[in-house]
Parts: C-alpha cells; structure tokens; sequence
C-alpha cells in the first residue's frame, strides 16, 4: 500500500515537472537576439541562423552579414543563451566577432502574465575591424524585460532593453583615451500564434565617438533609428489539377516562409576627404532583407462536391482542408444551424497550438512511470466526457474561450447565437480591452438588444474588420449561425491572425 | 453609565446620518460603504449649455425610445468651476468627447464637481485620396473609403515633430487617431509616413505570365517610363516583379499582352507592383509632354495638342512620385503621358506629373573679398547664374555660413566647412545659396560652356555587393545633345557627349544640392562645363 502510495506521489511530482515547463514560450524569441539585426533560420545547421545587423561605428553605415548561432538551455525556467556572431562585409573591408551569453528568468504572476529579466552571464567579446582600424568591446551593459501576456490564440509580448558598449579604437585597454560609446534602447513588440508569428525591435541608437586626431581630440556623435522585424507567414493557395482524369479536384496548398526586414534611418556627420567629420549631418536610411525558402505542404482535399459553386465554397473548402471542420464534407450541409458544441470545436482547431522557442533545450528527468488514471471530471454537468466534442469545449474551457451558459451548463446543443459567437471569437483573441467599458453605441443600429456580456465584443470584432453591420447596420446578435456564415467568420479570423495582425506589430511600427 | 451608553448611541446616531449621501442622485454605494461615482461613456457633452450625457452603464441607450429616459437619468450639469482630466491631464469640459468613458463626482447640490474621462482612440491607416481645403478622404488598408473633417487645430505629425495641412499630400500614408460614436468624429492626431515611400518607377513589359505560388508578374522587355520617354532596363531577358499587399487586384488566369506598372518599395526593401493595368496587343503608343489644361467625362484636355486622350481606371497617374488618382492632376500642372492608339483618338496608360521645386536656390560665382570663420563670407563682386549665363553684378555680397547646412567641396573633394578661413581670401568659389544661407561652396574652376541632353550612361560609381553606393558617379553620357553657344547666344544640336564629373562638381536637383548619387538615367539636364577640359561643373536637373 504504501509502495503504491509512493508510486503515486513520484508520478504526480513528476507530471507537476512536466506541467510546470513553460510550454508559452514565444517562438521568435531571441531569434533577432538584441543588436537590432535579422535573422532567418539555417534550414541545414541546426540553431544557425543567416543574419544581418548594421553597424554605425566608423561614421557610416555598414551592413554586416553572416551567421548567428543560438544555444538555449531551460533549467528549471532559467534559460542560459549563447549568441554567437560571425559577421562581415567584404566590399567595406569590415569583419565582425562576438559572442553574448545571456541569461533569463520567467516569473509567472497571479494573473497569468510571464514577466522576464535578462542580463548578462559574463562580459561579451566583441572585436570589429574595419579598413585596418580594430574596434574592440572593453565595457557592456545589458538589461532587457518582457511582459508576455498568454491569451487563448495569441501571446502577446511587449518589453525593453537597453545596451551601452564601450569600444577601444586601436589597443584595447580601459587607459585607451579612443574609444567610441554605443548606447541602444530598444522596444520590442511580438506575437506567437499558429498562423502568423512577428517580433519587431525599434531601436534608438546613440553613438559617442571620443578621439585623437593629428589636431588635438575629435569628437564626434551620430544617432539611428532601426526597425528590426522578424516574421512568419502562411498562405493558401488552390491549386488546379491539369489532369482530366484524376480522383479529387484540385486542392489547397499551404505555403509558409520566414521574412525579415530591417529598415533604418541614421544621422551621422558627414566626413571630409581626408575622414574627419563635418558639421554637415548627413541622413542615411535603407531597408534590407532576408528571407526563407517558401515550404509547400499539400491539405487534404474535401468532398464538396455537392456546394461547387456555391458564394462560400472557399472559405468551407479551406476549413475542411485545415481539418478545422471536423469531417470529410460530405455531410456539410448549406444552411444548417451550427450547435455550440459545433462552433466551439471549430474554433479551438482555428486557433491551433501556439508554436514554442525551437532554440530551447528543456533539461527533464525522464523516468519510467506507470500511469495512474485519474477519472476526468467535465467541466459542464450537461457535457460528458464522452461527448464527441468534449475535448474542444475543455479546452476552450481551460483557455477561458467560454465560460459555459450559466449554472454550470454548456448547452452544447443549442444553436450558437451571434452575440455568443462573437464573444468567444474575441474572447479567442484576447482583445476586449479595445473597448471602453462598458462600449456603447457599438456601430450597430440594434446596439441596445446586444447582450451586455457581448457588447464589447461586438465593438472589437467590428473595429477589427471580421464583422459588419447588415445593409439596415444591424448586428442581429440573437441570429443563430448558419454553417456557411460561421465557415466565413472563422475563416475570416484565420485570415486576421494570419495576415492582418502582422501589419500593426511591423509594417505601422516601420511606418509611422 | 447609563449617560454614556446615550452618548454612544448618539454618536452612533450621528455617525450614520452623516454617512448617508447629502445627493440622491448619487450612484449606488458599494458594500464597504464608500461612494461609487457615476461612470459610463459619454453620449453628448454640450459645453455651452453645461451639461453632459452618459449612455446608460450597461452600455445601451442608443435607441430613440430610450432617449429620453436617457436624459432624464443620466445627464448631469456643470459649473465653471468644474475640475476635468482626461487622459490624466488637467483640462477644459470641451475636450470631453463622445465614446469617453468618463468617471464623475457630484456635489452635495447634484452638480459635477469631478469629471475624470479617458479617450478611446483608435488608429485608422490608409491613404490620402483626395485633399480639401478642412478636409481629406483617406482609402483605408482594408480597401474601404472615409472621410475626416479637419479644423486648423488638428495636429498634424511628419517624422514624429509638428506638421502642418500641406505635408498631407494625396497618395500619402497616414494614421488618423480617431473617436466616433458613430455620428460624432473627433480627431487626435495625423501622422504622416515617416520616410513616404514614393513610386520607385513605373514600367511597361510584355506579360509571360501570372506567378501566383510567388504573387509575381512575369515580364519580359521591360522599360521604364522616364520623363516621358520609354527607356530600356539594364536587366536582360525575363523578370519577375512581386506584387505589394496593399494590391488587392491580381490579373486575370492566362493574361497576356502589355503591362504597364508602378512599383513602390515594400517593408522589406523591395520593389513591389503598387498598381497595374494589362493592355491587350502591342498597339501604336504615343507620348505627350505638355500642360494639362483640364480633365472632364474621361478626357484629358491638353495646352498644346488637340488629339483626343481619354483616360480610365486603370490609367496609372503619379504625381511627385506619388501613386495618387487621377483627379488630383490639375490644370496647369506639366505632364507626361504615354498613351495608345484607341479609336480616333488615345487611351492614357500612364500620366506623370512632377511640380517644380528649386527651393529657391541661387548659384553665384564670386572672389573672395572676406571670410569670418565659421559665420560668414564676402565676394568682391558675383555673377549670378541665370538659366545657363552668367550675369555679373559689381557689388560686394555677403553669404552666411550655417556650420550645420553649409558644405563645402575642394580639390580633394569633400571638405570640412570649419577650416574655411581667410587663407580662402582671393580664391574664386561657386557659392550655393538659398537667400543668403549658403548651402554649397565649391571650388571648382569656371565653367562657360553650356550643353544640354537627357543621361544615357552614368559611370565609375563603386557599390557594395549589398548595392550600397561607395563612390559616386564621375561620368556620364547624355544624348538628344545641344550646345549653346554663347556668341550666338543660340542652342545647336551636337553628338552624343562623355562629360567627366569632378569631384567638386556641383548637382542640383529637385531643389536639393547634392553629390552625382542624385542623378538617374533618363534625367534631363543642363550642364555647364569647363571651358578647356569640358569637365561637367555645374549639373542642373530640369
């Protein structure tokens, strides 16, 4: 009994462990690492990234090229990183070294936000040269914080970090009267979800040169704007077989590719001919990129031969191809009312799992381990375990989606109704807090019969562009959703998160 | 005993009657006993009269039958005295707007004493349509129109510092922060694109194909519209342009014939297709360079041609580098047209329109008489330049010398403004000036020989593999060539030219005095040289 006991003890520390691993890390994280440079993965070295950062060192801008590799280790929510650069441009006679080892800490708070710290483990190495003239790191400080606010489809991550470094120019001695200070405070702004991932770094940068000419000291300073975006996008494509003879028409294929941008805009003193700076401050700005091989992935190919033609076949196609509707589509049927339990299925398999940091290495101790079985209890006294949707309405459950109907039922049977569909739609998303509390005059004519616990929502999701009033601007939030309405309004979601989101977390953020 | 259980009693007597809210209009009291204020989002604030009303607290109250229930509960009446915040900053009743959500506190008679709101703003990205004079019509990201009155106080931004109404030019990106409770719109701010990005060039091609897995159009014999003249691209063979994704039109499965497009640079430093129109057949193109006099019913009127050009929606009209529609082509603006034969008359493909700006720059020649270092320099007497001649004025004048705008080009070529002393005193300069500001002091020699043409070839510029300049250009070759010939005072047509650029030489150019790196092929261009070497000495970009 007591060897039983044990056993149960041991298997339940090791599955709290096992919980316990920060499953929300951000997937771009760290991949940029915090110089204001970009980086796309090496497809064929493992942890290599292609990468490219400016450098505003010698009074000029210079675009360093080569390779960022990344080591990441997870010990018990600490992670340790080495970034390790090797960088050049050979048309400038410019050639870059240094490694940076950072490390992390995770702190979950109460209300489920992850805050992290990051400092340095020990002094970095760094050593530029340029034309001859060798720029070698004697002093770095680094502190960065981010906020990484969990919501069901979408991590939310804002943060800062500030870097000052201290070069000798020539010999490398802290007595070097030489040298030249770079101070960068950057803000960083990203997402992670299944469809589209972006992190984008805006940096200011201040640079103090302090050295010796032939007449005495020379001083000078210049200071940059860099826009650092790193992303990951998918799309679909139909794809039309040629073939006449062939068993399924033609299918949908999905394409996913890394893009990274990086744009800056510096002011520097202009140098005279014999490299002396000038009062003229002269701007320099450009944009450079990166990007990966386009992967192909084929979807599966529905049998919707039954609603060829018909003004949401697309959208419908797409969703059974993403195996968002459950099905083969044989038994889709146009007009039919979608149940709760129906809507809430599709939503959970719109959303996806949120990707995790592929540079991370989690350090477990894998026993072997019987598994006790626990009886699972539903969360709703109307939803059995053994519902065929039981699963997606836990899970929308567990990710606070829904929070059922009321006196601990789900009502998985019942029509969803607009106001309740669009609730758990921006629920999903976590943006509610895009409207005043409590939202009036919601751009919906019928504002007053939206239910209170909707307005909001119907407010956000109408500002986001997946829903608009009807021709008499109306929101109708008591229609219940037909199967053709709701394939529309998620596949409309899929493409908010997939295309649109990218454009205020990089493009605005380059923009304005 | 008995008396201080009486005193107690009334102490706790007193205690509750003072606890009692003096105003019944108050909002209900929380359990803890503290005073909730009112709170909702404000529905109408009317300064003037003093009062304000909020929609009711759960968020309804737009409907007409609740109205005046509306009115009666939930509006409230301020004095002068009333103290407003909004956004956290102290403020005057006015700026309370519609959509606020707004906290307030009344006083025992029922007025507001407090009014604490926060704004609920929102960005709405998209760009300049159309431009009236307290107006703009922005063509929002998503493809749909709107419309935003302007006052003289909107504060407008470009590059993050105060702008003012004409930095809002059509075909500009802009980001409107707006609050509307859907009849009311109140504007917070404009932004303007921080580095717009203009039209990098606008093309014609022959169309091989649709590339939809890489959203490319693939063209071959491509050629770039440049100051009304059809030049060939240096690229050779087939190319593929992407298209940018602010395009929403793709073309058509199998599409062929002509291509013209205008591309724009995409956030990742590309050249991406911003608007395209397909032409079926090669047919005979035509092009006009002249003034528009008017557009009317899909005509263009012309000063100089009486052929009739008609224009559709898939006319690409670009205006300052500006993809803009059409109708903000105005009557008197220069413009070139590359137009086909359609019918009796011609159909417009591509307009372009670019305003003259010389920002009032002047170019002198002069002696030095004087230099105060770092302030200011005197020339005994100047020739100011004027169209390609020289015309001398005996007078000393006085330029200013700004350390921070004034660059200076020697010998050697680029030098530094602070070591111009009076060991300058008696050398001749050209001195660059807008007003008395000097922009550009050069040292190059005298040049009289004046020519002109449109750049065929530019030369001896070093890029890195990345396409950043290194060096700029020191050599170009202009062709439709015409010399002037200043006896005659008489322009006459010569050969196609090599002219070698100086390092000091000095280039004008959109009102800008800037290095050879200004320069692109196809520029039109007066050019006064040297008068034994023929070296280009002063470039001048009509």
């Amino acid at each position: 009994m007591q060897k039983m006991l044990k056993k149960m003890i041991s298997v339940f520390i090791i599955a709290a462990v096992i919980l316990g691993i920060p499953l929300n890390t951000m997937a771009v994280e760290g991949s940029m690492g915090y110089e204001g440079g970009i980086s796309i993965e090496n497809q064929t070295e493992k942890d290599e990234y292609q990468y490219s950062e400016m450098c505003f060192l010698t009074g000029k801008p210079v675009l360093l090229t080569g390779t960022l590799t990344i080591k990441k280790t997870d010990k018990s929510g600490e992670i340790n990183a080495t970034y390790t650069y090797r960088l050049s441009n050979p048309d400038q006679n410019v050639t870059m070294n240094r490694v940076v080892m950072y490390t992390t800490k995770k702190e979950t708070k109460s209300n489920g936000q992850i805050t992290e710290s990051t400092t340095l483990s020990r002094t970095p190495t760094e050593v530029i040269t340029a034309g001859g003239i060798t720029y070698r790191l004697i002093d770095a400080q680094f502190s960065r914080s981010v906020l990484t606010d969990p919501k069901p489809g979408i991590n939310y991550n804002a943060g800062e970090f500030y870097t000052k470094k201290v070069y000798a120019v020539g010999a490398a001695t802290l007595n070097n009267p030489n040298t030249i200070t770079v101070d960068m405070y950057g803000k960083l702004y990203a997402y992670d979800q299944f469809w589209s991932s972006t992190q984008t770094q805006k940096i200011n940068v201040l640079i103090e040169a302090n050295l010796t000419g032939n007449n005495g000291p020379v001083k000078w300073g210049g200071a940059a704007e860099v826009i650092a975006s790193n992303a990951r996008r998918n799309k679909f494509q139909y794809s039309v077989n040629e073939p006449y003879q062939i068993s399924f028409d033609g299918g949908y294929v999905k394409s996913t590719w890394d893009e990274s941008s990086l744009s800056y805009t510096a002011r520097l003193p202009e140098f005279d001919s014999n490299n002396n700076p000038t009062d003229v401050i002269k701007t320099y700005s450009d944009t450079r990129s990166l990007s990966s091989a386009i992967e192909t992935q084929r979807l599966m190919v529905p049998d919707l031969k039954h609603i060829r033609g018909f003004w949401a076949e697309e959208p419908i196609k797409i969703l059974y191809s993403l195996e968002v509707i459950p099905g083969t589509g044989a038994d889709f049927k146009i007009g039919k009312y979608v149940t709760r339990a129906e809507f809430v299925t599709m939503l959970t398999n719109a959303l996806k799992d949120i990707p995790v940091d592929p540079n991370v290495r989690t350090v477990t101790v894998v026993r072997r381990q019987t598994k006790a079985t626990a009886p699972e209890i539903s969360p709703f006294n109307d939803v059995s375990t053994d519902h065929p949707n039981y699963e997606a309405i836990k899970k929308a459950y567990q990710k606070g989606i829904t929070r059922g109907s009321g006196n601990g039922r789900f009502s998985p049977n019942t029509y969803i109704t607009k106001a309740e569909a669009i609730k758990m739609i921006v629920s999903a998303l976590g943006l509610e807090n895009l409207a005043p509390y409590p939202y009036t005059s919601a751009p919906f004519s019928d504002n007053d019969q939206i239910p209170d616990y909707a307005r909001n929502a119907a407010f956000v999701a109408n500002s986001l562009g997946l829903i608009y009033p009807d021709e008499a601007g109306r929101f109708n939030p008591n229609a219940k959703l037909s199967n053709e309405f709701t394939a529309n309004l998620i596949y409309d979601l899929i493409r908010y998160m997939g295309d649109e989101l990218i454009k205020d977390y990089r493009d605005r953020i380059m923009e304005f | 005993m008995r008396s201080i259980k009486v005193i107690i009693m009334l102490i706790l007597v007193a205690a509750l009657a003072l606890s009692i809210p003096c105003n019944s209009i108050f909002a209900a009291s929380s359990n803890t006993g503290g005073e909730e204020p009112i709170k909702g989002v404000v529905k109408d604030n009317n300064p003037s009269l003093g009062y304000i009303t909020l929609y009711f607290e759960d968020g309804s109250g737009t409907q007409p039958d609740k109205l005046e229930r509306l009115i009666s509960i939930r509006t409230f009446t301020y004095g002068y005295d009333v103290v407003v915040t909004r956004d956290g900053y102290t403020t005057i009743p006015e700026s309370i707007q519609p959509g606020d959500q707004v906290f307030i506190k009344l006083d025992s008679d029922g007025y507001i004493q407090k009014i604490s709101a926060q704004s609920f703003y929102r960005p709405v990205y998209g760009r300049i349509q159309n431009k009236g004079y307290n107006w703009i019509t922005i063509k929002k990201d998503g493809g749909t129109y709107g419309y935003y009155p302007l006052t003289n106080y909107t504060p407008i931004y470009k590059n993050g510092k105060p702008g003012s109404m004409s930095d809002l030019l059509p075909g500009e990106k802009v980001k409107i922060l707006v609050q509307t409770d859907g009849i009311n719109i109140d504007i917070a701010s404009i932004d303007v694109e921080k580095n717009p990005r203009l039209v990098t060039g606008v093309y014609r091609g022959t169309v091989e194909f649709y590339d939809s897995m890489r959203d490319s159009l693939v063209v071959s014999n491509i050629q770039e519209f440049v100051n009304g003249y059809w030049i060939n691209s240096p690229f050779i063979g087939i190319q593929r342009i992407r298209y940018s994704e602010e395009l929403r039109e793709r073309p058509m499965p199998r599409v062929s014939g002509m291509a013209y497009f205008a591309t724009q640079k995409a956030s990742d430093g590309t050249d991406r297709i911003v608007a395209a129109a397909f032409r079926s057949g090669q047919p005979y193109t035509s092009i006009f360079r002249d003034t528009l006099m008017g557009l009317a019913g899909g005509r263009m009127e012309l000063q100089n041609s009486s052929e009739i050009i008609r224009f559709d929606e898939k006319t690409i009209a670009i205006k300052d580098q500006r993809l803009v529609d059409i109708s903000n082509i105005n009557t008197l603006d220069s413009i070139k047209v590359s137009a086909e034969r359609a019918g009796s008359g011609y159909l417009a493909n591509v307009l372009v329109c670019d305003s003259i700006n010389n920002n009032g720059l002047t170019v002198y020649r002069g002696r030095i008489k004087d230099v105060v270092k770092h302030t200011s320099i005197t020339v005994e007497s100047f020739a100011q330049l004027d169209g390609v001649t020289w015309e001398f004025t005996n007078t000393p004048k006085t330029f200013d010398i700004e350390l921070g705008v004034t660059r200076f080009l020697n010998d050697s070529g680029i030098g530094n403004i602070r070591e111009f002393d009076s060991s300058y005193k008696g050398q001749t300069v050209y001195i660059v000036a807008q007003g008395t500001k000097i922009q550009l002091i050069s040292t190059a020699p005298y040049a009289d020989s004046p020519a002109s043409g449109r750049i065929t070839e530019l030369n001896g510029a070093t890029y890195d593999s990345s396409g950043q300049l290194l060096a700029d250009y020191t050599n170009m070759v202009i062709t439709d060539t015409m010399i002037y010939d200043v006896e005659e005072s008489l322009w006459k047509a010569g050969n196609d030219t090599s002219i070698d650029i100086p390092v000091h030489a000095i280039v004008l150019k959109d009102g800008k005095v800037g290095s050879t790196s200004l320069l692109k092929t196809g520029d039109e261009i007066k050019v006064i040289r040297h008068a034994q070497n023929l070296e280009g000495i002063l470039i001048i970009c009509d």
